[in-house]
């Protein structure tokens, strides 16, 4: 895949999946750091995909949880998330959600995974994974941080740290909520990014807006509303209806336009 | 120096889904009316208006974009329940099927009036559907069953109610801000309940 220099003018935008792994090792760090990548194996994932279509959003949101034994069911199930033409959005996926994948299908013989390989074998500035870390500039700053700035609501459950001890006591809910809640909020940083880059408001208030109808309406996600109300969403479904309204304008302006050239057409 | 007026507007739509005619169409939603109460604030005084419109069976829903054309005001603040998914999708798609002068000229005024501030009740968690819309007769059923059997006057009646419970709504949200121009819609409504009494009182003129 053709590696770019620069950040991409346009990134697609029709079909975006942001995910999201939890983890565990074998042994944690003596001195309490962060171990290595390559110790760490999947036990959750979380797969929230938006495509748009007719001018609406619609989403769909996967979680996986990984037993012992079932890590090739889960792999394989992560990889048919990502068809080409897609867009993986994480963060800090490049250096850790996306090599965790990679070596876990190499360590099981999984070479046919070729959406995990494209995402995996992406670079900084390829449009096949967007890496928030890359669109927020690297060092300091963490999803928290980000999502405090920016008025979106995460980490209400749990914490990041929890989720061995959550694993070996079998709590396994409690790790899909938490996910869960990492991926809806990293997908509101994205949009936050993509608006930006693009310079255009619809990028952010149109698929916000949908989104949140989407999460009033699936009673399984309720403990996932702070996201449908939280400040973001508010502004978009405020601004929302003024957007379809000003594309319809623009459709009904083009139309007029139409008719009116067929009418001086026929008068001639 | 004089203060320059402020207006709001609630807006409600009443919409009927029709089955379809064989298998193979999906069922079609149509706009059949819509409610719309105007508050305007100069100074301290307030002034307040209600319409309500239909459409008849077999009427065409742009006869219904150009009603609300000649009445949506350039407003400050836009109110209704639910606004990005049941409101503005069927003025929308009534605009992409009418001929294309009534479809521009409803939408200028309908982007004009959403440029503004919009606020969705729904939003507010704290808020219920039943709180703002208080036409129980607004339930799709019986909705479709008025409509379809030509009582409009009770279509209308209960789009205007709407509109104004989604006006007082909002001003109690706001509170003690809103507390002075919920007196003043009361009165308002009183003043015309009256109106209509005497009206509708045997022997009126």
């Amino acid at each position: 895949m053709r590696q770019r220099q620069h950040p991409p003018l346009q990134y697609p935008h029709e079909y975006v999946v942001t995910f999201d792994l939890e983890t565990v090792v074998e042994k944690e760090m003596p001195d309490g750091s962060f171990p290595p990548w390559p110790r760490h194996k999947p036990v959750a994932g979380t797969f929230l995909t938006a495509s748009r279509s007719e001018g609406r959003y619609d989403f769909s949101l996967d979680t996986f949880i990984c037993h012992e034994g079932q890590e090739a069911q889960f792999l394989r199930s992560a990889d048919a998330l990502f068809p080409p033409g897609s867009m993986a959005v994480t963060l800090n996926g490049r250096g850790f959600d996306t090599q965790v994948l990679r070596l876990q299908a190499q360590r099981h013989a999984l070479y046919d995974l070729r959406n995990i390989a494209r995402i995996a074998d992406a670079g900084r500035y390829d449009i096949a994974h967007l890496d928030l870390l890359d669109a927020y500039g690297g060092r300091g700053s963490s999803l928290a941080e980000l999502c405090a700035a920016l008025s979106i609501p995460v980490k209400t459950s749990t914490s990041g740290g929890d989720v061995g001890d959550l694993w070996r006591r079998g709590d396994v809910e409690a790790i899909a909520k938490y996910v869960q809640e990492d991926v809806l909020a990293s997908y509101l940083v994205y949009l936050h990014a993509i608006a930006w880059r693009q310079g255009d408001e619809r990028l952010i208030a149109l698929p916000l807006a949908d989104l949140a109808i989407w999460l009033e309406g699936e009673p399984r996600l309720q403990h996932l509303l702070p996201f449908a109300t939280c400040g973001p969403a508010q502004w978009a479904r405020s601004r929302a209806p003024y957007l379809r309204a000003e594309a319809a304008l623009a459709d009904a302006e083009l139309r007029l336009r139409k008719e009116q050239d067929e009418a001086a057409f026929a008068a001639r | 120096m004089t203060e320059e007026p402020v207006t709001f507007v609630s807006l409600a739509v009443a919409t009927v889904t029709i089955p379809p005619a064989n298998c193979d169409t999906p069922p079609g939603t149509h706009l059949v009316g819509a409610g719309l109460m105007i508050a305007t604030r100069h100074g301290s005084r307030w002034r307040f208006s209600s319409e309500a419109g239909t459409i008849a069976a077999g009427e065409k829903e742009q006869g219904l974009l150009l009603w609300l054309a000649d009445r949506l005001p350039m407003a400050d603040t836009l109110i209704g329940w639910q606004i990005d998914q049941h409101v503005v999708p069927p003025l929308i798609d009534a605009a992409a099927h009418a001929e294309p002068t009534i479809a521009h000229h409803f939408m200028v005024r309908l982007a004009r009036v959403l440029r503004g501030n919009v606020v969705d009740l729904s939003v507010d968690r704290s808020a219920k559907a039943e709180d703002v819309a208080t036409a129980s007769s607004m339930t799709p059923d019986t909705l479709l069953g008025n409509w379809g059997t030509g009582r409009l006057d009770a279509v209308r009646a209960d789009l205007a109610t709407e509109a104004i419970g989604a006006w007082l709504h909002f001003l109690r949200q706001a509170q003690h801000v809103g507390a002075d121009a919920e007196q003043a819609t009361r009165a308002w409504m009183h003043r015309r309940s009256s109106i209509h009494l005497v009206e509708r009182a045997p022997g009126a003129a």
